[in-house]
């Protein structure tokens, strides 16, 4: 069950990255870890393996993050366009190549507004890495390129799953 | 959480632990209190992320918002697992404890939750208030 939000936005939960070299899982594995957030059931986590602490965001925390990624400036049209995008990558590559060059500049504003949110959220959930503190500079510096965007993507699922209520808390 | 509210107003009617414990093999197809339901499950639909049963299937007598709700894992033992929140509103509601009082510190999904509990105690009351005068209206 997706009922796996903290109450408080003192509480904390620490988590580990797919990607890191001490995790042995397979896709179905992944999958149900980034749901669930419980470790038990990612498979083999070696000891080695880095752990990231996240607490959950207040409401204050959340809108701090949506500020500072530029929400009164955000491309309004952009959003309107991300929503309405089809699922489907062929059908999208399709409607997006049938966009006037506003819309797509429009759209690739919205996105690189999502980027900083991400960014701002991990920077006010993130508390310690490994026990120690730590900041969003450090998850910059995680290389190769493709494990910090991994990075990236599966601690602002984790913090989203705590934060929120999700639909089926709902 | 709104399945807390529903399943309360639809009393008998609703989905419910005692249905389990008398009939046999319905908390396994109901996901044993918490996982994904199992195929076999009376009126449950299928779509691309599994198993869902509606919301107006669960809670016969339920609003509008949670009739279409696709519920997708048992919601008693939902709103067992969610049962100190619930007991916080109730508190706050009751003017017993304030929200603020007994989790000083509210996380997004705490405020959510209460703001969904509340919208969906006030739907209740008033169907319930409406279905009142209805009867009464109609002897």
């Amino acid at each position: 069950m997706a009922l796996n939000f903290l109450t408080s936005s003192k509480q904390t939960l620490n988590v580990v990255v797919t990607c890191d070299s001490e995790v042995n899982a397979t896709t179905e594995q992944r999958s149900a870890y980034l749901s669930s957030g419980d470790l038990g059931d990612l498979g083999e986590v070696g000891e080695g393996a880095t752990r990231f602490t996240l607490k959950a965001l207040s409401p204050s925390e959340r809108e701090e993050a949506e500020v500072k990624a530029g929400a009164y400036s955000r491309s309004e049209l952009g959003r309107m366009l991300w929503v309405e995008a089809p699922t489907d990558p062929k059908e999208k590559a399709h409607w997006h190549h049938g966009l006037t060059d506003d819309e797509r500049i429009a759209m690739a504003d919205y996105q690189a507004y999502l980027s900083k949110v991400y960014i701002e959220m991990i920077r006010s959930s993130l508390t310690h890495i490994n026990g120690e503190e730590a900041s969003i500079e450090q998850i910059d510096m995680i290389r190769p390129d493709n494990h910090r965007l991994t990075a990236i993507s599966e601690l602002v699922l984790h913090i989203q799953r705590i934060s929120l209520l999700g639909i089926e808390g709902k | 959480m709104a399945a807390s509210v529903w399943l309360g107003h639809s009393g008998s009617r609703a989905w419910s632990c005692e249905q389990c414990q008398a009939k046999q093999g319905l908390r396994a197809l109901r996901g044993n209190c918490g996982g994904p339901f199992k195929r076999g499950l009376p009126l449950a639909q299928e779509d691309e992320h599994g198993l869902y049963v509606p919301g107006y299937r669960v809670a016969p007598d339920c609003g509008e918002g949670f009739s279409e709700l696709e519920i997708r894992s048992c919601p008693v033992a939902g709103a067992n697992r969610l049962a100190s929140i619930i007991q916080a509103y109730r508190r706050h509601r009751n003017g017993l404890a304030t929200i603020k009082e007994t989790y000083p510190s509210p996380s997004c999904a705490l405020l959510e939750a209460v703001d969904v509990l509340h919208s969906n105690t006030e739907e209740a009351i008033y169907r319930a208030q409406e279905r009142a005068m209805k009867e009464a209206h109609h002897g």
